[in-house]
């Protein structure tokens, strides 16, 4: 068990920044989530982590011991690679054990430990097929065996669920969750995937173009992001951002020049003055009989609910999210749109909450 | 992969000691014997062996390079190279696309395409040599009964030699071109016959263009193969014959200065120059005008 | 398609339909006739040595010649193996071979796994000499590789007729390319599971790289045990060291009634490595293609 903490940790691949000053401290027994889109350096920071990629700048720092020029395996953590990295040429018990040749010299003890774990992951039918033979869940589950064996001080795992199929996925996540519950281990999990985020994770750390947007719970993410990024990258559909300027004494809010508050309703909007971006969740916006004017430019249906996407007058791009027994309109309808629910309020020009 | 200063530091032992062996062989056994080609090739062979070698610069090279020998050996080379090459590539192509298709009995036909890739020059030379000797098997019942024989015959003993490399080398070409044509991927023929190209139309027009990387590799691996060439006119022919029956090829050359009771290193470096310096110039043609003509798929 | 039903446009097909089966059956003939002319130009040089190989002396200038061995001759290869000293050749040649394959497999082996794995100075330079040794045949270097083998007192010996191939271009070039294919995630995970290099190499690349290091062996198998120049320079006259290719050369028969004897000696040289191409055709194949195909 340990803490695992970033401080100032920078990587620069030649003249780009991958990873830009990173501060961000894992708690023991966490499960901390890296999310962003691709390209934003949450591998790299794993990757740094794990010690397969060098620090550029700041130290890392696991237990309060830097590590930052230490080999991998004086790390004492253990990976789960996206590609599963499983050795082919290996039996899935020997896949397990492989790890441990080094650490533990008794053979009847790692055969112990093997099979342990392999019970634990409902793999023991298994530990005498090569990975070849095996489907992708249990691939997957052999990556996470052989990095659960050796009881590191820390999981790192890199996007473990995204070769598996839709369905497959959700079953794993919630079995990766259990099971670092159960083992208590501090894990840093990466993905790109918001759902499976938000689903999983203690805290999640958000990431865009090398630098760390927000750290926060999932709930706290959704509800009070701290920039127009992070709104718009959390949930789905992201938040709907417009642009205008609003004049709190005058209760007004110009969109385009045109004087747009019959469409907010809720105090929230009017708090702040000047040139803002005025963010809502598609659930606090709703077809009405006055307000924005616009036109449904996309509905999507998803059985439970449709997603009714409608262009304003200023072009940009709103969308309402509907229970499917309400009216839906069709597609070209003029329609108006209320904003009933919060709203939140980011500088117009850093895109930063105000 | 792993970049911590440590850790680069360690590398750096491990990959001399990786790569010692092979540099070392390679200095010793590539690198100095040819450098040291290019200073031999100054000093002229004294007559008598245990007198000193005289430097005379580079007029070596004139008075070898312009004695009727070389230039006899010269055009005896580059004879033999254009008739194997071509020829050996043709038929490996011809019979590549035979066999490429998926029929009964093609794995029999493959092994024996492939198979005169594994004679040896000596087992070549020993088979053909029955073949065209003019007393023994088929050629006086065929009515060939030329005089003097095949293999000597000024005219017709470079030739022979010649299909005695062909022999050999189609086995490689062939294992070469039918790799090729397996590689190409089958949608893109199958979209020529669909758009209505016929068989022929679409083997000149698109097999032929997709292949060329690996014709373009079969020329430079064919042309270096045939001037290899020697040891079938070793066996067959002899030292003293070679030069009057228009056999004496570069490297047969090169072996006589070294070999025998007056060995001439300063000659056998001249030539050994010569040598490299023509294969590099036929495989820098090569490169300049087949590779721009060839076509590499998704490049 | 029922005829019945088939509008009156569509009947022409039918005999076009017979055509283009006509068609196909004469273009399946011909390619089995270009198949069948193209093996009889490979098998008949080797049928006719076997057929040759067992006559009686006095039938080998007979016209028509024999097309079968009526009365074969078995001794001829036993002569041939005790006059021509087969045997020992066949031991030497195994010797060279062996030495040559496996330490090329060493050698490149390791360069290999240093330029596919590690980090150093002057990488790509490097690299690019040992790609350079592909451009310098060994024809080219014979003279002076010559004299350091005799200055080293090592004529006639198998070091002198081994040691200046143990190194290969080839073989650390093809290797190099299967390594590099091999999931850069593998070696990641090795680093973690506590796995240095020499670990790493014996425990996971070599035997992931199995089969690209038997097409190498076999190649190199096939180059050294078919060598001539060299082994004629460095065994000249010596039996001790003589390689079979050699002994083959002093074989050849200059009586025209030991013509059986020398071709029973090539088979005997020869057949061995047919036996190895069928079994190891595939490995052969793909170190042959290293190069062409992509």
């Amino acid at each position: 068990m340990a803490t695992v903490s970033f401080q100032g940790t920078t990587k620069r691949f030649g003249d780009v920044t991958a990873v830009d000053a990173l501060n961000l401290d894992v708690e023991d027994g966490e499960f901390l989530v890296l999310l962003g889109p691709s390209g934003c350096g949450k591998t790299t920071a794993l990757r740094m982590v794990a010690g397969l990629e060098d620090v550029s700048e700041g130290i890392i720092a696991i237990d309060g011991n830097d590590v930052t020029g230490l080999e991998p395996q004086d790390r004492d953590v253990a990976m789960v690679f996206q590609s599963y990295a499983l050795y082919p040429h290996l039996s899935v018990a020997r896949n397990i054990e492989f790890p441990l040749r080094k650490r533990i010299s008794s053979k009847e003890e790692r055969q112990r430990l093997v099979l342990d774990v392999a019970k634990s992951l409902d793999l023991d039918e298994y530990l005498d097929r090569k990975p070849g033979q095996l489907s992708g869940g249990q691939r997957q589950r052999v990556a996470l065996a052989r990095a659960i064996v050796r009881q590191p001080a820390a999981f790192l795992m890199d996007e473990p669920l995204s070769n598996l199929d839709a369905k497959l996925r959700i079953q794993t996540r919630a079995e990766i969750v259990a099971l670092q519950a159960r083992l208590g281990t501090t894990t840093l999990y990466v993905t790109h995937d918001q759902v499976e985020a938000m689903t999983m994770g203690h805290r999640i750390a958000v990431m865009n173009d090398g630098i760390l947007q927000q750290v926060a719970t999932p709930s706290e993410l959704y509800e009070n992001p701290q920039n127009v990024f992070v709104a718009r990258f959390v949930g789905n559909p992201g938040m709907n951002i417009v642009t205008g300027v609003v004049d709190s004494e005058a209760r007004s809010i110009h969109l385009g020049g045109v004087d747009a508050s019959p469409g907010f309703l809720h105090d929230d909007a009017y708090q702040f003055n000047g040139p803002l971006s005025l963010g809502f969740r598609p659930e606090s916006v709703a077809l009405s009989s006055t307000g924005l004017p616009g036109s449904v430019s996309l509905i999507e249906r998803l059985g439970s609910e449709v997603h009714v996407v409608v262009t304003i007058e200023t072009g940009e791009i709103l969308t309402v999210r509907q229970a499917a027994n309400e009216v839906i309109p069709s597609l070209g309808d003029s329609v108006h749109l209320a904003v009933t629910g919060k709203v939140l309020a980011f500088d117009a020009q850093t895109g930063e909450r105000r | 992969m792993i970049l911590t200063p440590k850790a680069r530091r360690k590398n750096w032992g491990l990959a001399a000691l990786f790569l010692f062996p092979s540099l070392f062989i390679f200095g010793v056994f590539t690198f100095y014997p040819f450098f040291e080609n290019f200073r031999l090739a100054m000093f002229q062979t004294p007559p008598y062996p245990g007198l000193p070698s005289k430097y005379i610069g580079f007029s070596q090279y004139a008075s070898i390079l312009s004695s009727s020998e070389f230039m006899q050996s010269l055009l005896s080379t580059l004879f033999f190279v254009l008739l194997v090459v071509p020829t050996g590539l043709l038929l490996g192509l011809a019979l590549a696309v035979a066999a490429h298709k998926a029929l009964r009995g093609m794995a029999i036909f493959r092994v024996i395409f492939s198979s005169t890739v594994v004679t040896s020059v000596a087992v070549g030379a020993l088979i053909f040599g029955t073949l065209m000797n003019p007393i023994v098997g088929f050629l006086p019942w065929l009515g060939i009964n030329p005089n003097p024989p095949l293999l000597q015959s000024p005219t017709w003993a470079l030739p022979s030699i010649a299909a005695m490399a062909i022999w050999q080398f189609l086995g490689l070409s062939f294992i070469v071109m039918l790799a090729g044509l397996q590689s190409l991927p089958d949608d893109v023929l199958e979209a020529s016959r669909v758009d209505g190209a016929g068989a022929w139309t679409t083997f000149w027009r698109v097999t032929v263009p997709m292949l060329s990387p690996t014709i373009f590799f079969g020329l430079v691996v064919g042309t270096i193969y045939a001037f290899q060439t020697f040891g079938q006119i070793d066996i067959l022919i002899g030292s003293q014959n070679a030069s009057q029956l228009h056999v004496n090829v570069l490297l047969y050359y090169i072996y006589q200065s070294i070999q025998g009771t007056n060995p001439d290193p300063g000659q056998a470096a001249v030539l050994s120059i010569v040598l490299f310096v023509i294969i590099l110039i036929f495989t820098l043609l090569q490169l300049r005008f087949v590779e721009r003509r060839v076509h590499y798929a998704g490049k | 398609m029922p005829a019945s039903s088939a509008p009156p446009q569509l009947a022409s097909p039918a005999p076009k339909v017979t055509h283009h089966l006509l068609n196909y059956r004469l273009r399946l003939i011909a390619r089995y006739l270009i198949l069948t002319v193209g093996s009889l130009i490979v098998i008949i040089p080797i049928y006719l040595a076997i057929v040759n190989s067992l006559l009686v002396p006095s039938q080998l200038a007979h016209q028509p010649p024999p097309f079968f061995p009526t009365n074969p001759q078995w001794h001829t290869y036993p002569d041939a193996w005790s006059s021509g000293h087969l045997g020992v050749y066949i031991r030497n040649s195994l010797i060279q071979t062996i030495i040559i394959v496996s330490l090329q497999i060493v050698t490149s082996v390791l360069a290999a796994f240093a330029f596919a794995f590690l980090e150093f100075p002057f990488k790509r330079t490097l690299f690019v000499i040992f790609l350079s040794t592909l451009m310098i045949p060994f024809e080219v270097t014979v003279t002076q590789n010559l004299s350091t083998i005799s200055s080293l007192g090592w004529m006639n010996t198998f070091q002198g007729l081994t040691v200046p191939f143990l190194a290969t271009g080839f073989g650390v070039f093809l290797l190099r390319q299967a390594f590099l294919s091999l999931p850069p995630e593998l070696r990641e995970a090795a680093l973690l599971d506590g796995y240095g290099n020499v670990r790493f190499l014996t425990r996971v690349v070599l035997p992931l790289s199995r089969p690209v290091i038997a097409a190498l062996a076999v190649f190199s198998f096939l180059g050294s045990w078919n060598q001539y120049l060299w082994p004629l320079l460095v065994s000249g006259n010596d039996n001790k060291i003589r390689t079979v290719q050699i002994g083959l050369k002093q074989l050849a028969a200059t009586q025209l009634d030991q013509i059986n004897v020398s071709l029973a000696g090539t088979v005997i040289a020869f057949l061995p490595l047919i036996i190895l191409l069928i079994i190891f055709q595939k490995q052969l194949v793909r170190s042959l293609t290293a190069g062409s195909v992509k």
